[in-house]
């Protein structure tokens, strides 16, 4: 055969296009109030660290997910969304009182502003995460967040999980979430990330019409 | 001159599937009819099964048949003309033909989910309709054109389907112009063939694609669909997409009338009758 086209496969010369990945945002909002100092803490940061690691054994979760923490105790933004390649796991300190719906109204403003921007620079988008850590009750109003957080669910803006530490006033969590809170069994804070590093790789790796089944979190929750 | 057309077409299951045993669940076919005023009419069709539907995969492959068979009852009327295509009636037929299926083998609807692309094209003009994802490219001249940006809904891991898609997420054009290259691709390749920056098709795939495809030989139409599966199944193609991809592709050649050279008789004709009819002696 002398014909050149036979020396390669038709239709291989196609370049093809470099778009950015597709993006699935997750906010981390961590009670880092008082009551959470000692083992707690450092517990959450161990946890934390985990996470980073079982993201990073995932080349398309670490391109895909970006990750933001606020933490409160007072509120503050310890880190803003970053990819989850350049996520660098901090070390909390646990401080303060508990202004939780603060924390979430604070929290859900910067995912709004990161969605736009998402948008604008016509990347895909996964919907996001957002996760609430707690080992204890609102110590400022909170009833507003509830509101944003049940608009934000029914709008599906975003999916809204929150985990409740030994101490974590259960009632006001599952006033705040349209999905039921769970309790942390123990201090098992590297099997919770660790979940949700797994949960997030199957979520930012599925395609249209694909149904992700979560595995079950209760290895690390009390159900 | 006359125009006939060139299409070469394969769905290839994707690397996500031959890991988990799935089967492909795109599917695409495509039929050249000559409509009753004897102009030629290229039908094309493309459909991606739902990954979370069970029993997407033959759903594809019920809707692409049923749709060809209607678009070719459809064109072989008189006077058909390309405006008189509506996508929600072909729609409501399509999906009376899933709820017979699904009643038929004890499936639910749902089961039955999948997305759709479709073009009709003729000299001068082309409809073009779609539901869901995936993307149908056009050229003409030099104009690459993009019929809608893949409707994926609010995220990355949603669609919209025949079997449930809102009337406003029913995407159907007529657009006039010599449309001699047309692609159907499925949102395996979506992030390969379409430029997300501008939200355009992404000219450096399609123009070697279509190249090839004009300037194979004639007489090979196994080669190039091994070919086109053997490129749809490459590591370079695998490295940027683990989903099931379909690519149809079909361009136009011109071709010069063979020139039969009939020498005019009716002449000799004329004289021959004259004279044998002519007066008597």
């Amino acid at each position: 055969m002398t014909d050149p086209a036979f020396s390669q496969i038709p239709f291989a010369l196609a370049e093809f296009a470099d778009n950015p990945e597709p993006r699935c945002p997750v906010l981390l909002l961590v009670d880092t109030s008082g009551s959470m100092s000692g083992a707690a803490i450092a517990e959450l940061n161990e946890g934390l660290q985990a996470f980073r690691r079982e993201l990073g054994a995932d080349d398309l979760a670490m391109k895909r997910c970006e990750i933001a923490l606020v933490t409160f105790g007072p509120v503050k933004t310890v880190s803003e969304f970053t990819s989850a390649e350049h996520f660098v796991p901090p070390t909390l300190q646990a401080a303060g009182n508990t202004p939780m719906g603060a924390a979430i109204t604070h929290g859900l403003g910067l995912l709004r502003q990161r969605k736009e921007l998402i948008r604008q620079n016509g990347i895909g988008m996964y919907r996001p995460w957002v996760f609430l850590i707690t080992d204890g009750a609102p110590t400022d109003a909170w009833q507003a967040a509830a509101e944003a957080v049940r608009r934000g669910e029914e709008a599906r803006s975003f999916a809204f999980f929150a985990v409740g530490v030994k101490g974590a006033d259960m009632g006001i969590l599952s006033q705040l979430s349209v999905r039921e809170p769970l309790r942390l069994d123990g201090l098992k804070f590297r099997e919770m990330f660790v979940w949700l590093s797994a949960s997030l790789r199957a979520v930012s790796q599925s395609t249209p019409g694909d149904a992700v089944s979560l595995a079950s979190p209760k290895g690390w929750a009390e159900l | 001159m006359w125009r006939r057309w060139r299409v070469v077409g394969a769905s290839v299951r994707g690397t996500a599937h031959v890991q988990s045993g799935a089967e492909c669940q795109d599917a695409s076919l495509w039929r050249l009819v000559d409509s009753a005023q004897g102009v030629p009419t290229l039908l094309l069709t493309a459909s991606d099964g739902a990954g979370s539907a069970a029993h997407s995969a033959e759903a594809a492959q019920l809707v692409c048949a049923a749709l060809l068979d209607e678009l070719e009852r459809l064109s072989r009327r008189d006077g058909f003309d390309l405006a008189e295509l509506n996508a929600h009636t072909l729609l409501a037929g399509l999906r009376a033909a899933l709820e017979g299926h699904a009643d038929e083998h004890g499936y639910l609807l749902r089961d039955l989910a999948c997305t759709l692309l479709v073009g009709v094209v003729v000299p001068g003009a082309a409809w073009f309709m779609q539901v869901g994802d995936g993307a149908i490219v056009m050229q003409s001249g030099a104009e690459l054109r993009l019929h809608v940006w893949p409707d994926s809904g609010e995220y990355a891991n949603q669609t919209y389907f025949v079997t449930d898609v809102p009337h406003s997420h029913v995407h159907e054009a007529l657009y006039s112009g010599d449309w001699r290259r047309v692609a159907l691709l499925t949102d395996g390749l979506q992030g390969l063939a379409l430029s997300s920056a501008g939200r355009v098709p992404h000219a450096p795939f399609f123009e070697p694609v279509f190249r090839t495809l004009e300037q194979a030989q004639d007489g090979w139409p196994e080669y190039l669909g091994s070919g086109l599966r053997q490129f749809l199944d490459s590591p370079a193609v695998n490295a940027r997409t683990s989903d099931d991809k379909t690519l149809l592709l079909a361009c136009a050649l011109d071709v010069p009338e063979v020139a039969i050279d009939i020498p005019d008789i009716s002449e000799h004709l004329e004289t021959d009758v004259l004279a044998e009819a002519g007066p008597p002696a």
